[in-house]
């Protein structure tokens, strides 16, 4: 690990402290993220998974500081990157910050690049943003960057143009990009999405050998748990803007508690599983301009009770559950009124006799909230 | 990333090649979508009425020469004064909208048929024939299209009915490559999604599909060349290739004042003002059909959900 | 790279025949007997019946056209019977003047739009964004030639500000001739005095030309730095810690200009029409006046000798901007 002036080891890198994130549009209010909170150890590793509108996104944007303005506001929290709240900082501190500390691996790796600049000249600008150094020097390490991550012939390179390389060679270079400075905290956004299934697992491996070797935290967003599986040491589960559950991976995997985590790990295709029918969770993301008055993946849940309908559960540990020591107490946390047993992870259904899910409230599902 | 007020407002479809579209009649939504947009149909209703009825509000007639008002400053009697054989200006003008309007329906219906027919033929047809009349279109798009008008104009001989035939010339190749090119896309789809799916019918869905979305993009297409259409016009006119004396066309009005400018202002400034307001009003209602129905759904939230 | 820069030549090839061809259409099949139209409405029978004679009038029109090809490719353009010139000789004096008032007006309309195009941009959806878009349209709508005489009336008639017309005051001597453009050669041969009566003469006729540029490339310039506001690489640009104005320039301008410069041929469309009125009103000696002069007087060899070098220019032009943006996007020239 560098020699950084950071407190002890043992401190979070990165400290979310109920981060609120609010879209005011002409027409309506979108609450797109509700009260999350976490942390990131030095050189550690949190997944971030959920769907389309489950807020994971906009809570990277709002660590970079980068939310589209003035459509966004953070409403309320703090995020601390070791001794500083992030929040308070100004625009010219943020900007001293960015590529340096925190840095991101964009989602696409076709429109992640700027088409009309030359590899070479994307790399060099990071590196002349943050060090005043001469180009011919930032061309030399530049090049070597590219040498790190795997692209062969690094200085022929350096001048051609991000159309002529393929999906996975492009995503490498904004893997160098983003790991040029060293920064302390990387956040990769959907890192894989858009490339081939073969080329996915090696840029995966890269990720996890280069942050290893620097001590860089890791915030890994997707919608894909499977990737999760092999990066991440912990994982929270976001719907609707909200955490939903919160686990060290192996937890996740094991013993999910909300259902909506069982729903996803249900819907990872499996070889083994090669003809049977892929079982999708039922229903849509919810609008995010409403508030839920209770919880909000009631209306798609299985294992929905009346109360579900009508108080919103509150994260909180699940005690008995977490089976993992440690100096800390990592925790298994959980927002549900009405968990996953350990035996009904495998059906995807509860297995209960005579249960239903409970039906929507008759006085209206949501509270509607105008501008 | 979808608004999804577009969609909950109910009137959102999806084109030919999956982009979203608005319905171009749902006149209220239109209207409160933005103040231009008011202000647009506002401005071309008045004028359509003008046209139609100018000749019953007009004070006086449009060619009375009264030697004992000559050149007259506005007043009460005179709104917009009048020039130097003593005809009342503001007749003038209104007379000059029926005019402008009759000569931009003439051109755009002349310009508009033909050119749709071609185009929908040319794309329909495809081979050696879309190949001819495809290099013609271009042809003649290769021309700046005012000089061409004026060297028309000029050869057949100033008018305002050789102006007319001249700018019909000039518009009617955009129409074909526009429709053409519709043609084309929707052909790639629809025929080979029908195709599969049913043999009876296919004739029949492509042509209303196709009518519906041609239509939509005619229509924007039309309510701007409307107003280039007037302006061309006016401008030729004042060239002196257009209307003649003693016509009330605009431009032919502004071209008479031209003399006088040191000395009668507004004989020049009020049919000005009228017709660039006209013209405002076309490019306006155009320019918001254009922004309604291919909206750019890129609401203020950036594009950002997740 | 290389086939698609010879179709696009050939087709260049193509559309001058084709323009030549219309031009020729025009100027013989005319109502009106075209000999007495050369010859000007003066003109005696027996000046007519030469002027027949001598431009073989009377010949085939096949034979006619391949004389008026033969007659093109060495330059002769006619004679003009109102400036007892050659046409060819009219249109190289003039030609100067107008480049100078169409290139100034090409560069303050399109760095207007530029601005107004990317901060309407960034602040869209607020009034100022409003407010661009009815400059825009203002620019579009606005009849050339009753802005013109407008602003000639304000500018010059009501508050003496601006000169009426012309290039220059009478009593000014113009620089010696080098490019032909009064600005640069007064600049170039230190002519400070000159140099600024050229360029008050220039003012209101570029200002009224610049309008049309900028208003249909504003919305344009919108819309591409919209789009380029919207893509990915700005947001890897942001993350980097570059600075707001670099990640404007070297990102999303260099971006948002690639779609303004297909524009640019429709641009010397407009200037083309504009050039005509502009001139006529400003009494700019150019090319457009020129021509509208000719077309008053009936000359017919003028006429048409200007519209055919109006046309060929617009056309060589196009092409270039056609092959310039190949060049320009790196994902066309590195194919």
């Amino acid at each position: 690990m560098d020699g950084r002036a950071q407190a002890a080891a043992s401190d979070p890198v990165l400290r979310v402290r109920d981060l609120s994130v609010r879209f005011d549009s002409r027409r309506n209010v979108v609450h797109a993220v509700n009260g999350v909170s976490f942390d990131l150890e030095v050189g550690g590793a949190l997944g971030l998974v959920g769907e389309s509108g489950s807020g994971k996104t906009v809570t990277s944007l709002a660590i970079l500081r980068l939310l589209p303005r003035p459509a966004a506001r953070i409403v309320t929290g703090e995020i601390w990157l070791g001794d500083r709240d992030l929040i308070r900082l100004s625009d010219r501190e943020m900007r001293r910050l960015r590529g340096k500390e925190i840095s991101l691996v964009p989602q696409d790796p076709l429109s992640g690049l700027n088409p009309v600049l030359t590899v070479g000249e994307q790399v060099v600008e990071t590196l002349r943003a943050h060090e005043s150094i001469r180009r011919r020097e930032a061309r030399h390490r530049a090049a070597e960057l590219l040498g790190t991550v795997g692209i062969p012939r690094p200085s022929d390179q350096l001048d051609r143009y991000p159309h002529q390389f393929s999906g996975g060679m492009r995503q490498r270079v904004l893997i160098a990009i983003a790991l040029a400075l060293r920064p302390t905290l990387l956040i990769a956004d959907e890192p894989t999405t858009a490339l081939d299934v073969t080329v996915q697992a090696q840029v995966l491996d890269l990720l996890h050998e280069l942050t290893a070797q620097h001590g860089t935290a890791i915030l890994l967003i997707s919608h894909d748990l499977g990737i999760m599986a092999r990066m991440t040491r912990r994982i929270m589960v976001m719907y609707a803007g909200y955490v939903v559950e919160s686990a060290p991976t192996v937890e996740i995997f094991a013993r999910p508690g909300h259902p909506y985590t069982a729903g996803l790990l249900q819907s990872i295709p499996r070889v083994a599983d090669a003809g049977r029918p892929l079982t999708p969770i039922a229903g849509s993301p919810p609008e995010l301009d409403r508030r839920p008055r209770g919880c909000p993946f009631a209306p798609r849940c299985a294992w929905a009770l009346d109360v579900c309908w009508r108080e919103m559960p509150s994260l909180a540990p699940v005690g008995a559950l977490s089976f993992s020591g440690g100096p800390r107490p990592v925790g298994h946390l959980l927002a549900c009124h009405n968990p996953v047993a350990a035996d009904e992870v495998e059906g995807g259904r509860p297995l209960r006799p005579g249960f239903r899910p409970a039906p929507p409230p008759e006085d209206g599902l949501v509270a509607q909230e105008t501008t | 990333m979808i608004n999804q007020d577009a969609v909950e407002q109910g009137h959102l479809t999806r084109g030919p090649a999956g982009q979203l579209r608005r319905a171009p009649w749902a006149v209220q939504p239109f209207l409160a979508e933005s103040r231009l947009n008011v202000l647009g149909v506002a401005i071309v209703t008045l004028v359509l009425l003008l046209a139609v009825f100018g000749p019953l509000i007009a004070p006086e007639n449009p060619n009375q020469i009264n030697l004992l008002a000559i050149l007259q400053p506005p007043s009460v009697h005179h709104w917009f004064g009048t020039d130097n054989l003593g005809r009342d200006l503001f007749s003038r003008v209104i007379a000059g909208t029926r005019i402008s309007v009759e000569v931009a329906v003439i051109i755009l219906s002349l310009s508009v048929t033909f050119g749709t027919a071609l185009g929908i033929v040319s794309g329909l047809a495809g081979g050696l024939v879309d190949e001819i009349v495809m290099r013609v279109t271009d042809l003649f798009l290769a021309f700046p299209g005012f000089v061409l008008a004026a060297a028309i104009a000029a050869t057949l001989g100033p008018s305002l009915q050789h102006t007319v035939l001249a700018l019909a010339v000039v518009f009617w190749p955009w129409y074909t490559r526009l429709i053409r090119g519709q043609v084309l896309s929707l052909r790639e789809r629809e025929f080979v999604l029908a195709a599969r799916v049913a043999r009876a019918g296919t004739m029949w869905i492509a042509t209303r599909h196709l009518a519906r979305n041609v239509l939509a993009i005619l229509v924007v297409q039309v309510s701007l060349d409307v107003g280039y259409a007037i302006l061309a016009t006016s401008s030729l006119s004042f060239l002196g290739l257009g209307a003649q004396p003693p016509s009330p066309e605009w431009g032919a009005i502004i071209a008479d004042g031209r003399s006088y400018i040191q000395t009668a202002w507004w004989w020049i400034t009020f049919p000005g003002l009228v017709l660039a307001l006209t013209v405002l009003g076309f490019n306006l209602l155009g320019d918001g059909l254009r922004d309604w129905i291919d909206p750019r759904l890129r609401g203020s939230l950036g594009g950002v959900q997740e | 790279m290389g086939t698609v820069i010879a179709r696009r030549l050939a087709f260049m090839v193509f559309v001058l025949w084709g323009v030549t061809l219309v031009t020729f259409f025009l100027s013989r099949v005319v109502p009106g007997d075209p000999a007495r139209l050369m010859a000007g409405p003066e003109a005696s029978q027996a000046a007519v019946a030469h002027i027949a004679r001598i431009y073989g009038l009377n010949d085939p029109l096949i034979v006619q056209y391949g004389r008026y090809m033969r007659d093109l490719i060495h330059g002769n353009l006619g004679f003009s019977f109102v400036t007892r010139r050659n046409v060819r000789t009219d249109i190289a004096t003039f030609l100067p003047a107008t480049i100078e008032l169409a290139g100034y007006a090409l560069v303050v309309g399109f760095v207007l739009a530029l601005v107004t195009g990317t901060v309407a941009a960034y602040r869209r959806g607020t009034a100022t964004d409003a407010a661009g878009r009815l400059t825009a349209i203002a620019g579009l709508s606005l009849p050339v030639f009753w802005l013109a005489l407008l602003l000639q009336l304000l500018f010059h008639t009501k508050l003496g500000w601006l000169p009426l017309g012309g290039r220059l005051d009478p009593g000014v001597t113009p620089p010696p001739h080098l490019t032909g453009l009064l600005t640069v050669d007064s600049l170039l041969t230190g002519d400070f005095a000159t140099f600024v009566n050229a360029a008050e003469h220039l003012v209101l006729p570029v200002v009224v030309l610049a309008a049309g540029v900028y208003g249909l490339m504003v919305r344009i310039m919108r819309t591409s730095v919209l789009d380029s506001l919207g893509e990915e690489y700005v947001r890897t640009a942001e993350a980097k810690g570059l600075s707001r104005w670099r990640v404007l320039r070297r990102h999303v301008l260099r971006n948002a200009m690639l779609p303004a410069v297909t524009v640019l041929g429709l641009e010397f469309g407009l200037l083309a029409a504009g050039v005509f009125v502009v001139e006529s009103v400003f009494q700019w000696p150019g090319i457009g006046n020129y021509a509208f002069q000719a077309i008053q007087a009936n000359d017919y060899n003028a006429t048409i000798g200007a519209t055919l070098v109006i046309a060929i220019i617009y056309v060589v032009i196009n092409l270039i901007v056609d092959i310039a943006y190949l060049y320009l996007d790196p994902r066309i020239r590195y194919t």
